[in-house]
């Protein structure tokens, strides 16, 4: 292997060791704005934000935590009206 | 370490990278109509056993994009179906059926098929095994810089067949093996039945190939290349005819060349300077290895004639990036190592490594542009913006 690729591959292993802690990552990031909206009482954002990542991910872990604030959402008539 | 041990350490990080961004990714704001699509199909599969949608997912996808691009209605039945084909699809229903989250490393394989490619083209073309890794190393990058690569459009795969009708074909024409014919038979068919519209990729690379066939008086050969070209022709006539009334329209309001689409393509290396501009990386391989090149080269040219048609080239190029970096792997195996070269692959491994980690689509986001207009995609300072943020990021903490 030369030695170009094996600094390549380094240089990914030393940059994604500083960042995936450091920033969330894609779908927990998503998973944290649907709690965010909960919690602010915000139901339109939560079933825009719910319903799409049910559409993809309703088999991840964090799927009963979105379900359960959908649920939540469901009691707010004022948001499902038309 | 052996050259053998490091080959599969090499390939093992490769398959560790490659399945970590699917991972991650996998289901973030990624969804476009064509990805939907593709999404409710393989769903609608694993569900009932018929590409023909159900009503209830066909009301959620004109929720979503029935104002602009409404589904179509089969002519028989009126079922809703997803408007390209479904040939890498099949593959993924399996995989939704365990875990509907590994439907997004779907393209894996195909990234393997061209590794496997241009391994063979690095042995037969008796080529340093460096240049392999150059490839390589070039094929992990440019593809996670396209937001395409975890997500569920064909393009990847369209690519993946692309070059492998060149290289079976390449293969046919130089050894007349006729197991090579009919795979590369095999590949051209597959793309077209996957996405009809990119058939037009495949006419001059068979132009080329038919060339060299009749050159070595290998007729079968011809036979195969010309039947597909028609089948090719006859296949895509046909579904235009079924969607428009007219075997020449496609509805879809593409053919149009402009010297802008022309131009802009060629000469706006802006956009990604360092990993995807053609003309740039054409001036390092050895000319007289050039030869070697013609069907992929030639395939690059359709590629760049399809996408400058396209009525959204100038915002809409992260559709053909992927098929345009797997199209200018085949060339890198011809580059002779100079400085220049290395510090341009430097620059670009660089300003890409962010994308890593934080997917394109993020960025838009994390840049405030919304998901209808996505400007900030297409920003030529993109990645340099989304390394400072990065860096920005760390010092801070």
């Amino acid at each position: 292997m030369p030695r170009f690729v094996v600094l390549a591959l380094l240089w990914v292993a030393v940059v994604g060791l500083l960042v995936i802690g450091r920033y969330p990552q894609p779908i927990a990031r998503q998973e944290a704005q649907i709690a965010d909206a909960a919690q602010r009482g915000d139901t339109v954002a939560v079933y825009r934000l719910g319903s799409d990542y049910l559409a993809r991910n309703a088999a991840l872990p964090g799927a009963a935590a979105v379900r359960a604030a959908l649920a939540g959402a469901a009691t707010d008539t004022a948001a499902v009206q038309p | 370490m052996t050259p053998t041990r490091a080959f599969q350490l090499f390939h093992l990080l490769v398959l560790l990278v490659f399945a970590g961004t699917g991972l991650r990714f996998a289901g973030f704001s990624v969804i476009v109509d064509d990805e939907l699509r593709n999404l409710l199909t393989v769903q609608n599969i694993a569900a009932t056993g018929s590409v023909w949608l159900t009503e209830a997912r066909v009301a959620l996808y004109q929720s979503q994009f029935g104002d602009r691009w409404p589904l179509p209605r089969s002519a028989v039945g009126q079922y809703g179906y997803s408007k390209h084909g479904v040939a890498n699809l099949i593959p993924l229903v399996p995989l939704y059926l365990v875990q509907p989250r590994l439907i997004f490393l779907g393209n894996l394989p195909w990234l393997l098929l061209i590794l496997y490619i241009l391994r063979r083209w690095q042995r037969q073309w008796q080529r340093p095994e460096a240049n392999y890794y150059y490839a390589a190393l070039f094929l992990i990058f440019g593809s996670t810089v396209t937001p395409y690569w975890f997500t569920l459009y064909p393009h990847l795969f369209v690519a993946a067949m692309l070059l492998a009708c060149c290289h079976w074909g390449s293969d046919y024409a130089d050894t007349g093996r006729p197991a090579a014919r009919w795979l590369a038979a095999l590949a051209g068919a597959g793309m077209i039945i996957s996405r009809p519209e990119t058939v037009v990729l495949l006419v001059l690379p068979l132009l080329a190939l038919a060339v060299r066939s009749a050159r070595a008086r290998r007729w079968p050969g011809l036979l195969t290349v010309g039947g597909l070209a028609a089948l090719a022709v006859g296949y895509t006539a046909v579904l235009h005819w079924l969607r428009t009334g007219n075997p020449l329209d496609s509805g879809e309001g593409m053919f149009s060349w402009s010297a802008d689409g022309l131009l802009g393509n060629i000469v706006q290396p802006h956009r990604n300077l360092f990993l995807t501009n053609l003309p740039l990386l054409l001036l390092f391989p050895e000319w007289r290895q050039l030869r070697r090149l013609a069907p992929a080269l030639a395939a690059a040219i359709s590629a760049w004639l399809l996408y400058s048609s396209w009525h959204g080239w100038h915002y809409g190029y992260m559709r053909y990036l992927q098929v345009c970096v797997v199209l200018l792997l085949p060339a890198l195996l011809l580059v002779r190592i100079r400085p220049l070269a290395l510090v341009l692959l430097a620059g670009g491994l660089l300003l890409n490594t962010p994308y890593f980690f934080l997917p394109l689509f993020d960025v838009a986001q994390s840049m405030g542009a919304s998901d209808a207009v996505p400007g900030a995609w297409h920003d030529p300072w993109a990645a340099l913006q989304l390394l400072l943020l990065l860096l920005r990021g760390l010092l801070a903490g």
